[in-house]
Parts: C-alpha cells; sequence; structure tokens
C-alpha cells in the first residue's frame, strides 16, 4: 500500500512512473488500479526473456537492450488509472459504489504497471517452472541491463516485492533497486529480518558490477497512534541497528537517523486497514491525522536522493532555504555589479544549502555564460530544468547559451519550449525569429518578430530583427521603418544606424546614409563595419581617395577584415 | 625529460559515480601532490578525446606521470572504445620498462600503478592486474565528502604506500625515467579488442557466481 500511495504522489507531479508487481506468490498491485484482464505481466516477461537469452547471439547486453527496445511494450499496461474500494470510509464518491466495488478513482493521475502476469490457469505452473538462478547465470547483466533500460523511460519505477528467502527476493533487492525501500512492523522478526536484507543488499552492490549507488531507506510502519508505552523502546531498537548498519558498512564517523525517522514512517489508521484505498489521492497531506501526511513526507525525503542519515529535520530545511535564498539574492546583486566570479560563489553556497534550488542553478547558469564557460553553464541550465520542468526562463537560457555554440536545432528547441511555457516573453520569440531567419525561414521569422512586437510595443530588439528581415527580402521601405522604430526606441542603437545606413544607400540616399554611419561610429568608435561602410557610399559617388581612406581605417581596426582588404584593392585597381 | 604529472588518472565516465570519482580524485590529488611535489595531475577529460592529436597527448602524459591510477568498472574495458584499455596497457610497459632500470633490491617494491575498484571485485580485474592488491573504494561512497577517520586512514596509508615508490624514482637521479619509455611500442588496437572481449567473459562469469540470494539470517 506504501508502495502505490507514494507512486500515485509522483504521479501527482506529472513524472513518469512504472510499477512493477514482483510480489508474485501473493500478487496484488493490479487491484489498484484499473486494468486489461488477461494481459501479459512480469512472469510472462521473464518467461519469454529466458527464450530470447537460450538464443546465443541475444545473450549479451546489446541483445537484452534489443528485447527490451522491442518487446517490453508488451508487458506494460499503459497509464492505469487508480480505482479505490471503501470510498464511503470518507464520504468520497457515491455511497452506492460502497465496498462492493471498484469506483473510478483519479484519471488524472495515470501509471504504467507491469502486473505480476495474467492471472490464467496457468499462472502458478508457468510462476513456478522459472528458475530464476540458472537465468542469472545465464546472463547476470540481464536484470542490470533491464534496470538500466527502464531508467531511460521513466522518472520513477517502484518495483513491489517481499523481503522473505525467495529467489525473486534477491533480485528484487539485490540487482534492480537504486533506492531500497524497506518496509517493516515493530516486532523483532521484522527488523532484524529487514536489517538483514539491508546488509545483504548492501554488501551485494558494494562488489558487485553494478554503477548504480543503492541508498537503503527504512520506513517503519502500523505505527500505532495512540500513546504507547513501548513505542519508544522499539523505535529506539530499530534505530540503533539501522545506524550500526550503516555506520560499519559506510565507514561513517557518525549516523544520525533521528532526522530521517522523525520524517519517515507510516502511522496505523484503522479506517485504512479494509480494501485498496490510496488516501494519498484524496487525504489531507497537509495535516498529521491523516496517513497522507506520512506518505507525502517519505515521499519528500525519497526525492531529496540524499542517504537517510543525511536527511535534515524540517526546521533545518527551512532555515538552509532562508539562508539559500540570501546567498541567491546576494549573488544577484554581484551579478549585476559584473562581479561574476563572486556571484557564483554566492550561487554555489545557496545550492550547497538547498541542493533543489532551481533558480539558484539557473542564477549560476548565467554568470557562468557570461564568463563564456558554456559547459558549465548548459548543466546548470539542465539541472534547473530537471528540478523545475516548468522553468520557462532556464529553457529561455539553456537556448541563448547553445545558440552561441552554434547549436542552432537545440537551440531552436528551447526557445520553442521556453514559449510554450511562457507565452508571453517578448524576448523568446525575437530570438528563435533570429534562428528562422538564419535558416531562412522568413515567414516564420516575421511571425515571430510581429508577436515580440505585439507583446512589448517598444522591444527594440524585435524591430531591429525585423529590419533585418525586410532587408534580406529587399523590402528596403519597411526595413528602413523598422530600423527608425529601433533608433527612435534606443537613441544609442549603433547596428540600428549602420543598417539603416546601408539601406540608405542602397535607395541612393548617400548623405542620409553617411550621417547614419558617422552616428554609429559616434556611439561605437571601434565600428570597422561602419568605417568600411562610409567607404561604400564615398565609393559609389566616385570619391575614391576618401574610399581608401575609409577602408584602411577598417582594417587597422580589424587587421584581417576580408572586405575591406577587398575592397581596398579594388579601389588601387580602379586607380 | 623531467616529470610533468604527479599521476594519470583513467577512467571511464558513468554519471553515477562520477561525482564520487570527482570528490576521491580532490583528496587523492592533494596526495599525489604532497608525494610528489608536482601540482598537475592528468585527467583523460572528454574535451581531449576530440581532439587530433588525443591518442599522443595520452601517451606523452602517461609517460611523463610518476604514477598511473584506474578506476576500475565494469565498463572500464570497451570493445566499442578501448582507450581506457589502451591507457592501460601502455601504463603497465612504462612501469615495467621504468622497473628495468632499478637495483634488484627496487624492483620488488616499484609500483607505479595504483588501482581503485568502483565496482565489481579484484576478481574482474584484467588479468595482468588481477594480483596486485588493488583497493575497493565504493565503501567510501558516502564518506569521502565527510572526510571521515576511515577516509583520512584510507589515505594516509596511500600516502606511505606512494611515498615509498617515490622514494625509489628519487634514489636514481642519473635515470631519465620519462625518456627511457620513449621505445614502448603503442598498443595495437585489434590487439586489445580481442583482449577486452576475453576479458569481459571472464568478468561476466564472475558474476554469474555471485548469486543474489537472500540468506537466512544469522547464517
Amino acid at each position: 500500500m506504501a508502495l502505490v500511495n507514494i507512486a500515485c504522489l509522483a504521479a501527482k507531479e506529472n513524472k513518469k512512473i512504472l510499477l512493477i508487481d514482483c510480489d508474485l506468490e501473493a500478487p496484488g498491485l493490479h487491484q489498484f488500479f484499473k486494468v486489461k484482464e488477461g494481459s501479459k505481466g512480469f512472469v510472462d516477461l521473464i518467461s519469454d526473456v529466458k527464450e530470447w537469452i537460450s538464443i546465443e547471439d541475444n545473450n549479451n547486453e546489446e541483445g537484452y537492450c534489443q528485447f527490451m527496445g522491442e518487446q517490453l511494450e508488451n508487458y506494460i499496461e499503459k497509464n492505469v488509472n487508480p480505482v479505490a474500494s471503501n470510498t464511503f470510509s470518507l464520504g468520497m464518491g457515491n455511497a452506492d459504489h460502497a465496498g462492493d466495488n471498484k469506483t473510478d478513482f483519479d484519471k488524472s493521475v495515470s501509471i504504467d504497471l507491469i502486473k505480476a502476469g495474467r492471472f490464467d490457469n496457468n499462472y502458478s505452473t508457468k510462476l513456478n517452472s522459472i528458475e530464476w538462478l540458472e537465468i542469472y547465470k545465464l546472463a547476470p547483466s540481464f536484470f542490470r541491463t533491464f534496470a538500466y533500460c527502464l531508467e531511460k523511460s521513466y522518472d520513477y519505477i517502484f518495483i513491489d516485492a517481499r523481503t522473505g528467502l525467495a529467489d525473486t527476493s534477491g533480485i528484487c533487492t539485490m540487482l534492480m533497486p537504486q533506492k531500497l525501500v524497506l518496509v517493516f512492523a515493530l516486532n523483532n522478526q521484522n527488523i532484524n529480518g529487514v536489517v538483514d536484507v539491508a546488509r545483504q543488499a548492501i554488501d551485494y552492490r558494494l562488489s558487485s558490477n553494478d554503477y548504480r549507488e543503492l541508498q537503503v531507506y527504512p520506513l517503519p510502519s502500523r505505527i500505532e497512534n495512540s500513546a504507547n508505552p513501548y513505542l519508544q523502546e522499539w523505535i529506539d531498537n530499530y534505530k540503533e541497528k539501522f545506524v550500526a548498519l550503516f555506520t560499519e558498512k559506510y565507514m561513517l564517523d557518525e549516523c544520525n537517523l533521528s532526522s530521517y525517522f522523525d520524517r519517515s514512517f507510516i502511522q496505523y489508521y484503522a479506517i485504512h486497514a479494509y480494501g485498496e484505498n490510496i488516501p494519498a489521492l484524496y487525504e489531507n497531506s497537509g495535516s498529521s491525522n491523516f496517513i497522507a501526511y506520512n506518505y507525502n513526507s517519505f515521499f519528500a525525503v525519497l526525492k531529496k536522493d540524499l542517504p537517510a542519515w543525511d536527511i535534515l529535520s524540517i526546521e533545518e530545511e527551512l532555515g538552509n532555504e532562508r539562508l539559500a535564498s540570501e546567498h541567491l539574492n546576494n549573488g544577484l546583486e554581484l551579478f549585476y555589479k559584473q562581479e561574476l566570479k563572486e556571484s557564483i560563489e554566492e550561487y554555489l553556497k545557496a545550492i550547497e544549502l538547498n541542493p533543489f534550488y532551481a533558480q539558484a542553478y539557473n542564477a549560476l547558469g548565467t554568470s557562468y555564460s557570461f564568463l563564456a564557460k558554456y559547459t558549465e553553464a548548459i548543466n546548470c541550465f539542465d539541472k534547473a530544468i530537471d528540478l523545475k520542468a516548468d522553468y520557462a526562463i532556464a529553457y529561455y537560457n539553456r537556448g541563448l547559451v547553445k545558440n552561441n555554440l552554434n547549436l542552432s536545432i537545440d537551440s531552436l528547441n528551447d526557445y520553442t519550449k521556453s514559449i510554450d511555457l511562457d507565452p508571453s516573453k517578448a524576448e523568446s520569440y525575437v530570438n528563435r525569429g533570429i534562428i528562422y531567419l538564419s535558416d531562412k525561414l522568413t515567414a516564420l521569422a516575421e511571425k515571430d518578430f510581429n508577436r515580440a512586437i505585439e507583446l512589448v510595443p517598444n522591444l527594440a530588439k524585435a524591430f531591429y530583427n525585423r529590419g533585418v528581415l525586410y532587408e534580406s527580402l529587399n523590402q528596403n521601405e519597411k526595413a528602413l521603418s523598422d530600423y527608425t522604430k529601433a533608433i527612435e526606441i534606443k537613441p544609442d542603437y549603433a547596428g540600428a544606424y549602420n543598417n539603416r545606413g546601408v539601406v540608405k544607400g542602397k535607395l541612393k540616399l548617400y548623405d542620409e546614409a553617411m550621417k547614419d554611419f558617422d552616428k554609429t561610429i559616434e556611439i561605437m568608435p571601434d565600428s570597422e563595419i561602419a568605417y568600411n561602410n562610409k567607404g561604400n557610399i564615398f565609393k559609389f559617388q566616385n570619391l575614391y581617395s576618401e574610399a581608401l581612406l575609409h577602408f584602411q581605417k577598417a582594417l587597422e581596426l580589424k587587421p584581417d577584415f576580408i572586405t575591406a582588404k577587398n575592397n581596398i584593392e579594388s579601389i588601387k585597381k580602379v586607380n | 625529460m623531467a616529470f610533468e604529472y604527479s599521476n594519470f588518472i583513467s577512467y571511464r565516465r558513468e554519471e553515477q559515480r562520477n561525482k564520487f570519482v570527482k570528490d576521491f580524485c580532490s583528496l587523492f590529488n592533494t596526495t599525489t601532490f604532497d608525494v610528489t611535489n608536482l601540482q598537475e595531475h592528468f585527467l583523460d577529460s572528454n574535451e581531449i578525446k576530440g581532439s587530433p592529436n588525443f591518442g599522443e597527448k595520452i601517451y606523452d602524459a602517461i609517460q611523463k606521470s610518476y604514477f598511473f591510477s584506474i578506476f576500475h568498472t565494469y565498463h572500464y574495458l570497451n570493445e566499442a572504445n578501448p582507450w581506457c584499455a589502451k591507457e592501460l596497457k601502455y601504463a603497465l610497459d612504462v612501469e615495467e620498462c621504468r622497473r628495468q632500470k632499478l637495483e634488484e633490491k627496487d624492483k620488488a617494491h616499484f609500483f607505479s600503478l595504483n588501482l581503485f575498484i568502483l565496482s565489481g571485485t579484484d576478481k574482474d580485474l584484467p588479468d595482468n592486474i588481477r594480483n596486485r592488491n588493488a583497493i575497493p573504494i565504493s565503501c567510501y561512497q558516502h564518506s569521502i565528502k565527510k572526510k571521515t577517520k576511515a577516509v583520512n586512514d584510507f589515505f594516509s596509508r596511500l600516502y606511505d604506500f606512494m611515498i615509498d615508490v617515490y622514494k625509489i624514482y628519487q634514489r636514481y637521479p642519473h635515470v631519465d625515467f620519462v625518456a627511457c619509455c620513449d621505445e614502448i611500442v603503442k598498443p595495437d588496437d585489434e590487439v586489445i579488442k580481442g583482449w577486452i572481449r576475453e576479458q569481459k567473459k571472464i568478468i561476466l562469469e564472475n558474476e554469474a557466481k555471485q548469486l543474489p540470494v537472500l540468506k537466512k539470517y544469522g547464517e
């Protein structure tokens, strides 16, 4: 039940979820969902895998991946919705369904499921005929590869398994997981059992060929809500055992699990003793009077991707978040003062305190990109997006960096994503338009520039770039108008003066063109392009010596300026 | 010719362990600096792999390093990208070449190769380095950043081991340990790939013996 509830919480966050029912002797996950009758499941998958790998050419990692790529879909029930029984218990749904039926529960939550099997007459025969260890000996890296392949398609994969002494228990606890959640009740059999499973799983993974770290999360369950004189004694009991285990296995100086266990336990509520309910979907997870609170709290712990002993108390976490926010603000202040390296130090401190701080990663990426450290910048934006999937500005920023790296398709995709998430950001349209323009997709470019101008009527950059577009289409009057508008908005827009000068030159308005180039030079005294353009205007008017002087000045400003060199040559030939 | 690097670090990047390797290397580089007094170490980064002289740069760096350190994982040897295997083969030849310059009493103590096992066991190591006291380090994955006592002890032992090797280098001021390796033949791609195939078979055979079976409590 804990597994289904936590999976549903993850699904509610729009994560892609797969559930696998490996509790093969007592399968039950399918009871929580609306599933098709007779579809294949895990037992069928393993039987078919056995056949597949018995062919020698298939028995290698490429072969396993091929199997997954081609056939895995046949065992997965896609997008199943949770259903619930006993909806009457909390006044949910229609009382007519009470107790005797499954009720559609929440269609907004959908999950992929690999059931235990078909549950037909052959189920137990098929299950008993599987020789798990033989399969393992034949293809030792199969289960590892299986896990890697699934990881590529899902954000979270939850595997339900028993930790008894069945072969599948070893596979599920040692081979498959990255995070091993061991649910136990407060009795010696359970506690000693899970501590031992944890010990064996850790030992196995430390010496296995699996590169993934294994995180173990013990989860005490059925904790009675009422005051009970034995409770603390039992809490101390399991805490002590796990502290000893982790300290020994991971060579820690100290291991404090108090904060972890304060946040990770499932209380006993009689109301949930019957049926297959998913209270995480309907209970108030903000109130500690509900079991959903426990699931939510544990899911928050799981998401941190930290070992249990590094989990902080909520109070400590809030304190860190506040401090992180201060560091972010300090960093932003430094960034605006152009103190980029110092800003990076502040952002790193923010991330150290709050590793899930998407805004800090985004700010860090921005500082890196200003320092032309593009790989680092992209990593930061990736992380920001990973933490906050709808983070439009991070997509936009990553688009900018990728554009700087000439990765125009990637950049285009990022701008598009940014626009999808935040259609009101004019700059995204302008930048996407520039890429369309460079790809000669002029209609799309014009649409984007128009949209940007609609959104922000005084966005000089949009007018400027639309001017470039019109110029490329020989629509010189329109180009002239856009450049003029850009200059009106931004009177020191050197590029717009220069480009307007070029258009005026084309229209043989030489005096006006000359004024625009002079203005460009006034704003940007080192503009070799403006000098070269000025030279061209002189040349058009057959004023060769003046032209030569300006081409020479352009070359002086940029000694590898080929166009200026060619212009000088052509003047010399004329003379 | 002089040494340029304290240490050449050879490993195949695998996303999930990179952070651990990075943390480990930051302490390891301090150790190698303390031992050799050379600040620079060589990490065959992905960037350099794209460059046209990649191979030469790698061999040159191995030759100019006091030590060569491997972080071994299942994917260290990879037929599709045999660079790690080539580095290893070349480093072994460099070590042997240097050893030949030593007196008999030093030969037995001269090990310029450090072997760290990130995943798997020493049985999974390539046959030519299987019996060289490789050190499993994945047990430090959660303690490396905290610099626990166990971690400090580990690096202290590593320092002791490496300083002994360094002292051997220092005992032969007249030997050019870099130039003496000039004539070593660079590994042949096809031979290396064949060797990788053999080693991979051994690794899988070992893995098949390590059954994922939960045993009864107390056994």
